[in-house]
């Protein structure tokens, strides 16, 4: 796994939360990788979709939640690393 | 009169070692939960205050939430759900205006409880089944009793109230007030019985079924969920907090057979390409409610469930879950949708709807006009609140003494009785499901933004239903919208609270004077493209 990519991908993830997703009484500082979006109540189902399409468009792969557990793309770290570790397992296959 | 839990007696007694329920990664047989349930009851009644019918419920999807409701139910008491999710303010405010003096408390919520004892007068019983030390909670709040697990373990006897009397509260619910206080709908074991009794009439469902419980405890969807299962013996799959969101694959791996939401959830799981041909096969009946069903997602959802026959259900709270329906048909159901709506159908046998002028005039049909509703289903009202009651339960002109409930929902019926929903009369909105009065939210932006000129509005609105608010004021130039936001979120549910708060020189008017909301609707279209 490319670490840098996905560095880059999290601190992406990261600001678009912040830009767009963020309530009124959350500072931008508590929001880290590890927070989980969902019960943390940083986001709903429609702001999750709004998350993964833009996951999508940063790494042009679909992700593939037919077969993901909805609580690993809750936090971002990991759903950073599914969304890059589709494109690797795809592209290598 | 039945009590609710008969069916779930019943069941217990002829499928004990079946699965009742399934939560929290947990899997317990219909003997496993009636003996908690029975405990909890025997506790509760030995610790109960007079003249209280209410218990509250704050818990969350683990088995304390299930074994709690059934314990409440089964001491004879109503239960009053109480969720983590909404502000400790609003929760506190719902056990006042309950005047309930026991609560059972899941482990989950524990951080919630002690928001909510903080400046909570009234001494309560607190039942916390899987907590065995509350030191903390006792120094930190020492006018309240503590019942722990040791104390439901000891607890002789399980107790079943088979009957109450038939004013009998079984759950009270609070929804959106427009005054700025929610108000409690009290439905009665009578109410539901006539639901549930309707709905296994029509419907085959058996001890072989898996029902969804997707909505939370606090919306009355979760009531036909719990208790339609229960009453066939069959087993409750409680999704997980984080599956709520994209139920697919928890659907597919427990092959649910019964599913029932709200529409929005088709809404995302097709934006995330997750509703393809034939993806739920094990399903045999899905139910949507809550808010307007378009055409293409009903379409989609038979698509997706082959197998699966799909019904519109529609109903407030004051009706009890449901009170009419529309079973689709891939073939000419199209063709019978209203502007790309599915219509909200027939209502339910042995209950009764009208629809009348603003006068209170029936209409004749294909004329459109306000909802109103009558039966057994329908609740005698608001708890403790005659004021609001009276508003809402009324005589139409030319009928006999029925008292109908006023829906505020516009409605048309054709000469087939079908009924198509048109829209609100008032300024009541669904946000994904949720009911909401604008005006509420009206009255807490007025507090927190120190000025009166301030409205909201339903955005954005995707396929007939809104996925938030958006607020704006004027009068206040140098608004802190964070701080004005925190403050909403001190009091309203996260549904509720505005995604912005946006300020204007003046709020656009209409030729009658009034706020022109539309004009602030074209206003954020506007911004958008």
């Amino acid at each position: 796994m490319n670490r840098t990519q996905e560095d880059a991908l999290i601190a992406s993830v990261l600001n678009w939360i912040r830009e767009h997703k963020l309530p009124g009484n959350h500072h931008g500082a508590e929001i880290t990788e590890d927070i989980d979006l969902i019960t943390d109540g940083l986001l709903d189902s429609m702001g999750l979709v709004d998350l993964l399409l833009f996951v999508e468009e940063q790494t042009g792969r679909p992700i593939d939640l037919k077969t993901v557990e909805p609580k690993d793309i809750c936090v971002v770290k990991n759903l950073c690393r599914i969304a890059l570790g589709n494109e690797i397992s795809q592209s290598a296959a | 009169m039945r009590n609710t839990v008969g069916g779930f007696l019943k069941s217990s007694e002829r499928f004990a070692s079946r699965s009742a329920l399934v939560v929290d990664g947990e899997t317990l047989t219909y003997g496993d939960l009636r003996r908690k349930a029975g405990r909890l009851a025997s506790l509760l009644l030995r610790t109960e205050a007079p003249n209280s019918p209410l218990v509250a419920i704050l818990a969350y999807r683990s088995v304390t939430a299930y074994a709690g409701i059934l314990g409440i139910l089964a001491a004879g008491k109503g239960y009053v759900p109480l969720t983590p999710k909404f502000p400790a303010e609003r929760t506190r405010r719902m056990m006042i205006l309950s005047g309930c003096n026991q609560v059972i408390v899941g482990n989950e919520c524990i951080p919630h409880l002690s928001e909510l004892l903080e400046g909570f007068q009234q001494p309560l019983t607190v039942i916390l089944p899987e907590i065995a030390d509350a030191t903390d909670l006792r120094r930190d709040f020492p006018i309240h009793r503590y019942l722990l697990s040791k104390d439901v373990q000891e607890s002789k006897g399980s107790v079943f109230e088979t009957t109450v009397s038939t004013q009998a509260i079984a759950y009270l619910l609070f929804t959106s007030g427009t005054t700025g206080e929610p108000k409690g709908v009290a439905v009665t074991h009578s109410n539901v019985r006539a639901y549930i009794d309707y709905m296994c009439s029509r419907c085959d469902l058996n001890e072989a079924d898996r029902f969804s419980q997707h909505s939370d405890l606090s919306f009355d969807l979760s009531v036909h969920d719990i208790f339609l299962a229960w009453e066939r013996g069959a087993c409750l799959y409680c999704l997980p907090e984080r599956a709520v969101l994209l139920p697919a694959k928890f659907i597919r791996d427990n092959a649910l057979t019964a599913w029932f939401s709200v529409p929005s959830v088709i809404s995302v799981l097709t934006k995330m390409k997750l509703l393809e041909p034939d993806t739920f096969p094990s399903l045999r009946y899905s139910f949507f409610c809550g808010e307007p069903l378009p055409t293409s997602y009903a379409q989609l959802w038979q698509n997706a469930g082959t197998h699966s026959i799909v019904e519109n259900l529609y109903g407030p709270t004051e009706a009890t879950i449901a009170i009419s329906h529309y079973r689709w048909d891939r073939n000419h159901s199209p063709g019978e949708c209203l502007n790309d709506i599915c219509p909200i159908g027939w209502t339910f046998a042995g209950q009764r709807s009208s629809i009348a002028n603003q006068e209170f005039n029936i209409l004749p049909r294909n004329q459109a006009g306000e909802l109103f509703l009558a039966g057994s289903q329908v609740t005698g009202g608001y708890w403790n609140d005659p004021g609001k009651t009276g508003a809402k339960f009324v005589r139409l002109g030319s009928s006999d003494d029925t008292v109908w409930y006023r829906t505020g929902d516009l409605v048309k019926q054709d000469w087939s009785g079908c009924m198509y929903y048109l829209g609100r009369i008032d300024d009541q909105v669904k946000i994904r499901g949720y009911r909401a009065e604008l005006q509420e939210i009206e009255a807490i932006l007025r507090k927190a933004c120190g000025t009166d000129q301030v409205v909201s509005v339903a955005w954005p609105v995707r396929d007939g239903s809104a996925d938030g608010v958006v607020a704006f004021v004027s009068g206040q130039k140098a608004l802190d919208e964070g701080k004005a936001l925190k403050y909403c979120r001190t009091y309203l549910p996260g549904y509720m609270v505005p995604q912005r708060i946006y300020t204007l020189e003046a709020l656009p008017l209409n030729l009658n004077g009034k706020v022109d909301r539309g004009g602030l609707v074209r206003l954020l279209e506007g911004a958008r493209t």
